[in-house]
């Protein structure tokens, strides 16, 4: 084909806004890191690195991670293992409930954790229910609780990958392998399992980085000075103890490492990608009781585990223990938050808070998705690797690094406006959510027939006019994805916005968290409420604009 | 003057380099048979202009088109998996083209219409192009393909996709419309030799980015310039030419299946027109409904004979048609 430079033009300015926005608050923490009133001095990098303190921060974050990746794809392994293999009832909804849940805002989950599991919580109700005891089982604020709302976070997301790759394999060699006499626990483990072993591996990676950087969890979940990660840590240093040289200087630290963990997911999800698919699904109907009754039990228990903490933050939010508003059902909260009551302490953000993360939400998503597309059509037609890379590197900063960077920027200008807020959680949101938009976009570009292009152009169709008239509207339903995945990550981010906001930008999670803190659960549960809405609105949405057209999603 | 000529044609890969010469004849129907890998679909791409040779001229009525891009070259193509825009119906699809040389929307709407029933698919406008089968596919890609108005068809293996009936239905059908656009030349992909046969004007067979022959299908069969070309576009058998005492100079004998024949008893023909071979084994059999495909086995060699019944003998005695042996030396016909 005759190169034509529409693709590299059109991605060269998002390659900019990109680097801007990536490099910027990075060079700007690194300064921070590098440089003290003495000019240049690794001095602070040298500290961070010798305290012992650094390391078991270190060793705990890899633990948690790990422990997270592991404790998911077990958990999903089994799930995986029906839904791909046989057809039920109920599959489909958990499929999509799954794939809801990984667009839920961490800080949410937190607060279907605290509802659902704590000492007044729907498990702990039952359990004294039960056995007639007056105490309660302790599950919130601990370690257990991290690694549980992680798995919550991350099953739906192994069952999906795992799921997605096994439903496609081919019966054949399982077969082929049956017929020269191997028994069923043989071929799985020499047959299905060799298989999967990629896409395990790489769902437990892109998992364990999740957790490698969770922060919110951590922060409300974990509770003391234990259960701290190296993300948690560079908050805590540069918000609270107010050092942010240090804070810098452990981003540097915590950068590398992620640096690490994201060449090795590389590596390994490429191996994961371009294997054999068949077009057929392999799943049957089911035809022993034994089968039949798993599916039911498993149907039954993924439902109360997604749904349960959802289910109680919708409940708890119409449900007033307050002594001076009167105990019992109550709509207080929701009054508030869309300005028909005045209230006063945190509630009377609320509705500001609202408006806010719709604005944000949307003015990031619709970025994100518009830059990422154009610089995945760029990366996906040039072939080149080091393009790609640029577009992940951004995954190897955390938000709080980001936030971080962004914080340092705006120390800069001494009077900073409004306006700066915005633009700067805007900016921060961006970077968070490009990354993500991107790998939704390169493999389903990658894997594009090329010859529908080609006929297009043999019947006189500029590449330009092609990539709008054809090859755009063909990718609709993953370009909608990308617009979800990067609304629910800015509407849900807790962390740059926490480190930037310094109260003047306000968004329903900042509000949510501090509506925990402050041990108002009706008002953080009413938040929380229109948070999943919004997010599941959008979601359906999305997904109908998407499906438009294209005949499949 | 040549509706198209390749002059010199170079396209160098790193495994393979596609280097040829060819011309067709305005109205052509022109075949390009040949393995997988030997350059048939490079060819395509190369005249279409989604690929640039390397050197060489593409001429159209005598001008090169090789910097002409691949929008203006009035060359239309139909991929070997219809390649249809999955986010549009049949009529969007077919009108793609018409859109873009802005040609008003009632003319549009008139001219698929057109198009379609000419495909034999009326009243297919707003079907979405995901729910038709694969004859369907096909005859949609077919359309689009003559919206353009081009003069020049290029056909890459389009019927391989389909079953063995719907492939022999769409072949004619593509003949039927190649002949009712009497300007249309026509270049067709396939490596399937009967059709290239029942199909084509004129055939010509690659091998590994080289033109080993071109001529009408029955030359290509009957007379063909290359062993190569004598086996890809049929059975046959050769035979050393050290093992019968020939007047010619020729290393290798070739013959078809059908210039054998096998007599149990007496022979009545004129053997002198015939090479004999006595104690030919019988060594297995194809039944092909309308006749045998016998295997011999003959001093070492394996020889094919078709036949009308199955010998009763293992040992039999078999007549060469003379007239109908090729003769080779290096690979090459000696007349």
């Amino acid at each position: 084909m005759k190169s034509s430079h529409f693709y590299s033009l059109t991605a060269a300015l998002p390659l900019l806004i990109l680097l801007i926005i990536f490099i910027l608050p990075l060079s700007f923490t690194f300064s921070r890191a590098f440089f003290t009133q003495d000019g240049f001095s690794l001095e602070l990098i040298r500290q961070v690195f010798m305290s012992g303190y650094t390391w078991r921060l270190l060793s705990f974050t890899l633990l948690q991670a790990g422990l997270s990746a592991l404790v998911s794809v077990l958990c999903a392994l089994p799930g995986a293992w029906l839904c791909a293999n046989y057809r039920f009832a109920g599959k489909n909804l958990i499929l999509s409930l799954s794939s809801l849940c990984f667009v839920l805002p961490s800080i949410l989950v937190v607060l279907g954790f605290v509802i659902f599991y704590g000492n007044s919580g729907f498990v702990n109700t039952l359990y004294r229910f039960i056995t007639g005891r007056d105490d309660s089982i302790k599950i919130l604020y601990s370690f257990r609780a991290i690694i549980l709302a992680h798995a919550f976070l991350n099953i739906p997301v192994a069952l999906t990958l795992i799921t997605d790759a096994w439903a496609h394999y081919p019966r054949g060699q399982e077969n082929a392998a049956f017929m020269l006499g191997a028994s069923r626990a043989r071929v799985f483990f020499t047959v299905t399992l060799p298989r999967l072993r990629p896409v395990i591996l790489s769902a437990a990676l892109l998992i364990f980085l999740f957790c490698f950087t969770s922060f919110s969890i951590i922060l409300v979940l974990g509770g003391g000075p234990q259960y701290t990660t190296l993300e948690v840590e560079i908050y805590r240093t540069n918000n609270i103890v107010m050092d942010s040289s240090r804070a810098a200087a452990l981003s540097v630290f915590s950068f590398l490492v992620n640096l690490v963990i994201i060449v090795i997911y590389t590596l390994v999800s490429r191996k994961a990608a371009g294997r054999e698919k068949s077009r057929d699904d392999r799943a049957v109907a089911i035809k022993t009781w034994p089968v039949r009754i798993a599916s039911v039990l498993w149907t039954l228990l993924a439902l109360i585990f997604i749904l349960g903490p959802l289910a109680s933050i919708l409940v708890r939010s119409f449900w007033s223990t307050s002594k001076r508003y009167g105990e019992g059902f109550s709509t207080r909260s929701y009054q508030e938050i869309f300005a028909l009551r005045t209230s006063v302490g945190v509630m009377s953000d609320a509705f500001s808070a609202l408006v806010n993360s719709l604005f944000i939400g949307l003015t990031v998503a619709f970025l994100a998705t518009v830059l990422a597309l154009f610089l995945s059509l760029y990366v996906a037609k040039s072939g080149r690797r080091s393009a790609e890379i640029a577009g992940m590197f951004p995954l190897a900063i955390s938000s709080v690094t980001l936030g971080l960077g962004y914080y340092i920027i705006k120390a800069q200008f001494p009077s900073s406006g409004i306006v700066t807020g915005y633009v700067l959680v805007i900016l921060a949101h961006l970077v968070t959510a490009l990354p993500f938009a991107m790998r939704t976009l390169v493999p389903v570009i990658r894997a594009e027939n090329e010859r529908i292009l080609l006929s297009a152009y043999t019947l006189g169709s500029g590449t330009a006019r092609t990539c709008f008239s054809i090859e755009i509207p063909m990718i609709r339903g993953t370009i909608a994805r990308a617009f979800i995945f990067s609304f629910a990550l800015s509407v849900g981010e807790v962390n740059a916005t926490l480190t930037l906001a310094e109260g003047k930008v306000i968004t329903l999670p900042i509000l949510l968290y501090r509506l925990i803190n402050s041990y108002n659960y009706q008002g953080a549960c009413a938040i929380g409420t229109v948070l999943i809405a919004t997010t599941f609105i959008v979601f359906i949405i999305a997904g109908r604009l998407g499906r438009k057209e294209n005949g499949k999603a | 003057m040549a509706k198209l000529e390749l002059k010199g044609l170079k396209k160098k890969y790193p495994d393979f380099t596609l280097d040829l010469d060819l011309e067709v004849n305005e109205g052509e129907f022109l075949t390009i048979i040949g393995p997988s890998g030997s350059g048939k679909s490079t060819l395509l791409s190369l005249i279409s202009g989604l690929e640039d040779p390397d050197e060489g001229q593409i001429l159209v009525d005598g001008k090169d088109i090789v910097k002409v891009p691949v929008q203006k070259r009035g060359i239309s193509m139909v991929f070997q998996d219809y390649a249809l825009f999955p986010n549009m119906n049949v009529e969007k699809n077919i009108a793609y083209a018409m859109k873009i040389r802005k040609i008003r929307k009632k003319e549009r709407k008139e001219d698929v219409n057109a198009l379609l029933s000419f495909v034999n698919l009326p009243g297919y406008n707003k079907r979405k192009v995901t729910t038709l089968s694969g004859g369907e596919s096909q005859r949609v890609a077919l359309a689009r393909a003559l919206s353009s108005q081009p003069s020049i068809l290029l056909l890459d293996e389009p019927l391989s996709a389909l079953d063995a009936a719907l492939r022999r239905r769409m072949r004619d059908e593509i003949r039927r419309i190649h002949d009712e656009n009497p300007a249309l030349t026509t270049i067709y992909v396939t490596h399937d030799r009967e059709e290239a046969f029942s199909i084509s004007d004129r055939i010509a067979v690659i091998r590994s980015g080289k033109i080993e022959m071109t001529g009408t299908p029955q030359a290509v069969y009957r007379e063909p310039e290359t062993l190569f070309t004598a086996y890809f576009t049929g059975e046959g058998t050769s035979l050393p030419g050290t093992m019968f005492n020939l007047d010619i100079e020729a290393d290798t004998i070739f013959f078809r299946p059908e210039a054998v024949t096998v007599r149990e008893g007496v022979f009545y023909g004129d053997s002198d027109a015939f090479l004999i071979l006595e104690n030919v084994e019988v060594s297995g059999a194809e039944y092909l409904g309308h006749c045998y495909m016998l295997g011999l086995q003959y001093d070492g060699h394996r020889i094919l004979a078709q036949s009308g019944f199955y010998p009763k003998d293992k040992y039999i005695t078999i007549y060469i048609r003379k007239t109908q042996l090729i003769f080779f030396k290096d690979g090459s016909i000696v007349k």
